[in-house]
């Protein structure tokens, strides 16, 4: 029997998915409350922070109604989340709009851009993960484990910015910012490969960071496993080198990297919103800058509540994959 | 070596008013826009300010609110971390479920609305890093408690008769204290980078010199002025790897335990 399938009726997974359950709800509420009480916290009065300075007092007031500021607490908050779960998550008075719209309108862009970094950092480093283990403090595995620490270091906007000096202005192969050439605007397969184009540099700076962090993962992995009884034995038995370090010990070292990829999501989104900003890259990231600034609440809690909540839930469904395929996860 | 880098830092953060002859966010103190010249050792920005002097402040900032942030993180952290450790049960189940709830939350995302609400000061972005910063603490603290609660020193201190206060605090801590100071110098270089990254966006406090901030304003002349980019970020890049480092050799020299595996 594959182990996906007896994994989710072996003991413990039920327990295990409670105990993430238990700890991911919690954080979805925080997030909530979070939104809902700083609006009427801070100073002022909330249904004119959310109107915009802009607008007419007629407005002020119909949203006053609206959002029932006018009635006890614990009736705002049911209507609040009984809004909620009908996925209305405000409206933004500064553009007209649901903000729901407008997140959903800038979502595919930064997925677009947070998939390609995920996807090639867990490829790129683990290979380099895999590199640098199989000569361990070998001059190459010193160097790219320096290389690694320093992109750890490196703020994500900052890269970002020297990116964009090295391989746009110095050199100018790569476009300094943009989703697509607004000067010769193309459509179909010109247009996608424009888009592309434009997707490299962001991509790359989220990559730094990202691969660092799963080399760093693979590679102190690959040492532990390559460290075994079982790898000696395999290779006392003359089974050749190659095969040894990758069927044998990557594919064991390789479970607890990929299991730590659903943990690392927060730290992703977050890079994405310094990378999108830098490069003006449409997403929701930037969109959430963009209305701090003008401060469009309604936008910006629409934006942490959304961010927030895809990243916990996304998280959570992770681990529980994770958990039905090695049993060893749900003992830790 | 870290620690060298560190000490650098520190050293130069101290002594900024001395290093340069141009307050910290004057401006016009010379042609905008020029490369490094004798008397802008770093160059200038767009509005005349002297590099320089920006990184000279900007390192006092950044070890600044490093420093109190992590002093609040590591505060509510340890207590957190020290109750939760030493009773097993029903506390130590609720603590750490709210503890892990809060570490699941994007931290940045979070930071980001607190200061648009709360308003832009220095002291906001310390409070605000210091509190999103506490969970991590507390995981670390508590494992170490775990660890020490079954000693025998333990043991005979509650034979003793000593309070379950006196017990964590004067028997346990201590014994604990490397951990926090490994966790304290990791949160420091990370509560450095959300500061940056918050002074960025321009979430900071605009009257005060930052690393980030110097880099919001280098921006939009990215094609005229690398020396803009470069010398802040560079900054930055340095003092957090010299600060995880420092951390990381601590670790080896204070947990010799976990080094024999090796």
């Amino acid at each position: 029997m594959t182990p996906a399938r007896i994994g989710v009726y072996q003991l413990g997974y039920r327990r295990y998915v409670v105990k993430r359950s238990l700890e991911a709800i919690p954080s979805i509420v925080i997030v909530l409350l979070v939104s809902f009480i700083i609006v009427r916290v801070v100073p002022g009065d909330p249904a004119q922070l959310i109107a915009g300075e802009a607008a007419s007092p007629s407005t002020v007031a119909a949203i006053r109604t609206a959002l029932g500021l006018d009635k006890p607490l614990w009736e705002q908050l049911i209507i609040y989340f009984q809004q909620l779960s009908h996925g209305d998550l405000g409206f933004s008075y500064t553009q007209h709009t649901s903000v729901a719209a407008i997140i959903l309108t800038r979502l595919p862009n930064t997925l677009m851009l947070v998939g390609s970094a995920i996807t090639l950092g867990v490829i790129f480093g683990v290979a380099l993960g895999c590199m640098a283990a199989s000569k361990a403090y070998s001059l190459r595995d010193t160097a790219l484990t320096i290389w690694s620490l320093a992109s750890y270091a490196a703020p994500s906007f900052w890269v970002a910015q020297m990116l964009i000096l090295l391989l746009a202005v110095e050199i100018p192969i790569f476009p300094a910012g943009g989703f697509q050439n607004l000067r010769n605007e193309s459509t179909g397969g010109p247009a996608v490969l424009d888009v592309l184009w434009h997707l490299f540099l962001p991509v790359l700076t989220l990559l730094v960071a990202y691969m660092a962090e799963q080399f760093r993962l693979t590679r102190a992995s690959m040492l532990e496993i390559l460290g075994q009884d079982y790898i000696t034995t395999a290779r006392a038995k003359g089974v050749n080198r190659r095969t040894v370090i990758f069927s044998h010990g990557l594919r064991n070292a390789l479970l607890p990297v990929v299991t730590l990829i659903g943990l690392r999501f927060g730290s992703i989104f977050t890079g994405a919103v310094l990378t999108e900003v830098v490069f003006g890259w449409p997403g929701v990231g930037r969109l959430m800058y963009e209305s701090v600034i003008i401060r469009d609440y309604p936008v910006v809690l629409g934006c942490f509540i959304f961010v927030s909540s895809f990243v916990i839930v996304g998280a959570f469904i992770t681990d529980l994959l994770y958990a039905a395929i090695d049993p060893r996860i749900r003992y830790e | 070596m870290g620690l060298i880098i560190v000490a650098c830092a520190s050293f130069v953060a101290v002594t900024a008013p001395f290093l340069t002859p141009y307050a910290p966010l004057q401006t016009s103190t010379g042609v905008p826009l020029k490369p490094p010249t004798v008397s802008h050792p770093l160059g200038t920005d767009d509005l005349g300010r002297d590099i320089f002097t920006g990184m000279v402040y900007g390192a006092q900032t950044a070890l600044i609110v490093g420093l109190l942030a992590t002093a609040i993180a590591a505060g509510i952290g340890t207590t957190v971390g020290m109750i939760s450790g030493y009773h097993s049960g029903k506390v130590d189940d609720v603590l750490m479920r709210i503890t892990e709830s809060f570490i699941i939350i994007p931290v940045f995302f979070m930071a980001m609305v607190l200061m648009a609400f709360l308003g832009q000061s220095i002291s906001n972005v310390i409070l605000v890093v210091g509190v999103l910063s506490w969970p991590r603490v507390a995981r670390l603290v508590r494992a170490d408690f775990l660890t020490f609660r079954e000693r025998e020193f333990v043991k005979a201190a509650r034979m003793d008769g000593a309070s379950k206060s006196d017990i964590m605090v004067r028997e346990i801590l201590p014994s604990v204290t490397p951990t926090i100071i490994v966790a304290s110098t990791l949160e420091i270089a990370s509560a450095i980078l959300y500061e940056a990254s918050l002074s960025f966006l321009g979430l900071g406090d605009a009257n005060v010199a930052s690393w980030g901030v110097m880099l919001k304003y280098a921006q939009p002349y990215i094609y005229q002025a690398w020396w803009a980019i470069m010398f802040p970020g560079l900054a930055i890049t340095i003092l957090v790897l010299a600060l995880n480092e420092m951390g990381d050799g601590l670790n080896d020299a204070l947990n010799p335990r976990l080094k024999e595996k090796t």
